[in-house]
């Protein structure tokens, strides 16, 4: 009996030193030398995963190596052993999505899940047993293997580590560094000043004119981040003054602005909000006043907020304004802009709806829903215009050139949609339930006076955009959630 | 000179109060329906930028009181922006000079003194619950400021405790100018900020009339009616 028992304890350990051998050769010989995972963008959720297997493997061979567990600690490794497992499974799906195994390391693959399988069958019993005893953990020592296990365990979590570290350090790549960036033949490039450069908008606005083989030059507040977020694609100025009165510009966007719905609207933060938007764009269009040679075009962000909050109405572009905070920040900001006019500039401001990206409010919404607590704000019958990025992008791009395009343009798509509509074409999207609709006092009281972004809103139509003949990208909220949701098409901000 | 004083177009305080229509101060009280007030009324927000001087006092008491208000440290031609937002019934005064901000809020409000009417006056309000009530008044072309009364928390502030204040406000070469000493009870120099910022465009101000001339649309981006 004692034989047997030795025996079986002999081939658990062989199996045990088989699989941690072959994770090893796996990961040296596939994903280190092979694929070479650490170095490339697409592959920093499948090393997300493998940091946190290999994270998960360290303490499972320190208690085979050295401890006889029971109770709770029996429970807590059988956790981590169907943690792992579900680890292993959405790994198998990352890996299909995103490359292309080698015959080899889907061979390896498969031997390694057939051994892990044969693994969980000891340890699985083994630990269910142990846990119905009273919880205790008892020092063991199993000769040469407790040291060979503690080897695969300072390796699994050395592994982990560095498998942690580079998917971090991928997460924060540059768009220009994630993949090959293609810039397209230009034979006459335009020079093109672009202010709030490092934004949500601003990203994948620059992108767009940097692939189209536009000269941009970046004015921004914070030089390193503008320089790591487009490297050699672009000149970085700190201040306009840096510029020589005499050099040239075709056309200028301005997208400054502190984010609108980040942090509550105290005092402060009004005045931060308004200086950054109204105070950049006068010292915008003050340094445009004294340049030798003005661009022809300033393509000035605006927002919805203009019209203010209003239940039922439709506004279009002559629409009366509104009378809230919002309202008389974008009147006060489109002033500044429009002062460019008497420069000789021809000025498109547009009023941007809800822009729907990889980043902005979409992305804070995407947790919620995406962890399946998702729900309308108030009623959900109040109106919440939005846009698709690639709408938002386009129509800059259609501003530059169209000499049509002066004045305000409401930038939203065509089809409206309440905030029920939708948080329901949301959670289809992504395939969660749908809860009852917070309640709006509920919001005012954890918002204060920034919940009107959430439970009130205004109906907006394109109207210009449609008499200029503008055809939109995605004009109906599903395809365009869908697209958002299923390809998080590369507009991802920093 | 009312007129050339708010040519500046800087929205000053809120327009009930500059619509007192009697003052009990010393200087000469602002009239209903001055021409200043229809043109200078600002209803959205405004940035201005400028420069500014600013000598600290240098008593203990004075750059403790200088460091509970975050008063910005002296210097001399500091890079200056004032953001004013109307935040519903007041208006949001924030000062940047450097990169010392200090953040007021002004609001009208009627002051009864003794026996007197009530007045119109203009109530600031500092951190730590500090509000000041200033009566307006013209003197010798500029905008200058009295204290009318002070409190802590809602409580009274007994006159020999309030600080000393010499604020004028005027328009000098376009410019809006502004020189403001504050000074401890028993005199000691507590601030002293002088200096200048450029609120000059018709564009930047958003007047009341230039408002409504606004409000059909704004198609194109010259408004209705404005040059």
């Amino acid at each position: 009996m004692a034989k047997t028992l030795a025996s079986l304890d002999l081939a658990f350990y062989l199996l045990i030193t088989v699989q941690a051998l072959l994770g090893a050769w796996d990961n040296l010989w596939n994903h280190e030398l092979g694929a070479r995972l650490p170095r490339k963008y697409a592959a920093r959720r499948e090393l997300a995963l493998h940091s946190a297997r290999g994270l998960l493997y360290a303490p499972v061979f320190l208690a085979c190596a050295w401890l006889h567990v029971t109770g709770a600690l029996a429970v807590l490794l059988l956790a981590l052993l169907a943690l792992e497992l579900l680890i292993t499974l959405a790994d198998f799906v990352e890996e299909d999505r995103t490359r292309t195994l080698s015959a080899s390391e889907r061979v390896l693959h498969t031997l390694m899940a057939l051994n892990y399988g044969v693994l969980l069958t000891w340890l699985v019993p083994m630990w269910w047993l142990a846990a119905a005893a009273p919880s205790a953990l008892v020092w063991t020592e199993r000769g040469p293997w407790s040291w060979l296990l503690s080897v695969f365990a300072f390796g699994a979590a050395a592994w982990g580590v560095r498998d942690g570290l580079a998917a971090w350090r991928l997460a924060r790549l540059p768009w220009w560094q994630q993949s090959e960036v293609r810039i397209a033949a230009n034979a006459a490039p335009r020079s093109i000043l672009v202010v709030g450069a490092t934004g949500f908008l601003g990203t994948a606005i620059c992108r767009r004119l940097i692939e189209r083989g536009e000269q941009l030059t970046v004015w921004a507040r914070d030089p390193s981040k503008a320089r790591r977020m487009y490297g050699p694609y672009a000149r970085v100025v700190t201040a306009l003054e840096e510029i020589a009165p005499s050099e040239a510009f075709h056309a200028t966007v301005n997208l400054a602005g502190a984010p609108v719905a980040t942090r509550p609207w105290t005092s402060a933060r009004k005045a931060l909000l308004v200086e950054s938007r109204v105070g950049t764009t006068r010292a915008l269009v003050h340094w445009l006043a004294q340049q030798i040679t003005r661009p022809s075009v300033l393509v000035n962000a605006s927002a919805v907020g203009w019209y203010g909050v209003h239940p039922s109405n439709a506004f279009v572009e002559d629409g009366p304004g509104g009378d809230d905070f919002p309202a008389r920040m974008c009147r006060a900001w489109e002033r500044e802009a429009c002062a460019a006019e008497d420069l000789g500039m021809r000025v498109a401001l547009l009023r941007l709806g809800l822009v729907l990206g990889d980043g902005g409010l979409l992305a804070r919404l995407l947790l919620v829903f995406r962890g399946g607590l998702g729900a309308p704000f108030g009623g959900g019958a109040q109106w919440m215009p939005w846009v698709h990025i690639s709408d938002v992008v386009a129509v800059v791009e259609q501003a530059l050139e169209d000499a049509q395009m002066h004045g305000a343009f409401n930038v939203v798509a065509p089809e409206a949609a309440t905030n029920k509509k939708f948080s329901a074409a949301l959670a289809r999207n992504l395939r969660r339930p749908l809860w009852p609709a917070l309640p709006g006092k509920l919001i005012r009281i954890a918002f204060g006076e920034m919940a009107l972004l959430l439970v009130e809103g205004q109906r907006v139509v394109p109207a210009r955009l449609m008499s200029i003949g503008y055809r939109f990208r995605f004009p109906r909220l599903d395809d365009a959630l869908r697209d958002l949701v299923a390809n998080r098409s590369g507009l991802r901000h920093e | 000179m009312n007129r050339h004083l708010y040519g500046a177009r800087l929205p000053l305080f809120a327009l009930a109060a500059i619509n007192a229509s009697k003052s009990r101060t010393r200087m000469r009280p602002w009239r209903a329906g001055d021409a200043l007030q229809k043109v200078h009324a600002v209803t959205d927000a405004l940035v201005a930028f400028g420069y500014a001087d600013i000598d600290r006092g240098g008593s203990v008491l004075a750059r403790f009181v200088g460091w509970m208000f975050a008063f910005p440290a002296a210097g001399r031609a500091l890079a200056t922006t004032i953001t004013i937002v109307a935040d519903g019934g007041r208006e949001i005064w924030h000062r940047r000079f450097a990169s010392a901000p200090i953040l007021t809020h002004l609001e009208p409000a009627l002051v009864k003194r003794e026996l007197a009417p009530a007045q119109p006056a203009v109530v600031e309000r500092f951190r730590w619950g500090v509000r000041f009530e200033l009566g307006l008044g013209e003197r010798d072309g500029a905008l200058r400021f009295e204290i009318l009364a002070m409190r802590v928390g809602g409580v009274p502030i007994p006159r020999f405790l309030w600080p000393q204040l010499k604020a004028e406000e005027r328009v000098q070469d376009g410019r809006f100018a502004f020189d403001i000493e504050i000074r401890l009870p028993w005199s000691a120099p507590l601030i002293h900020y002088r200096g200048w910022v450029e609120p000059n465009r018709l564009a930047a101000t958003g007047t009341k009339t230039q408002r409504r001339a606004e409000v059909p649309g704004s198609l194109s981006c010259a408004p209705p009616g404005v040059a």
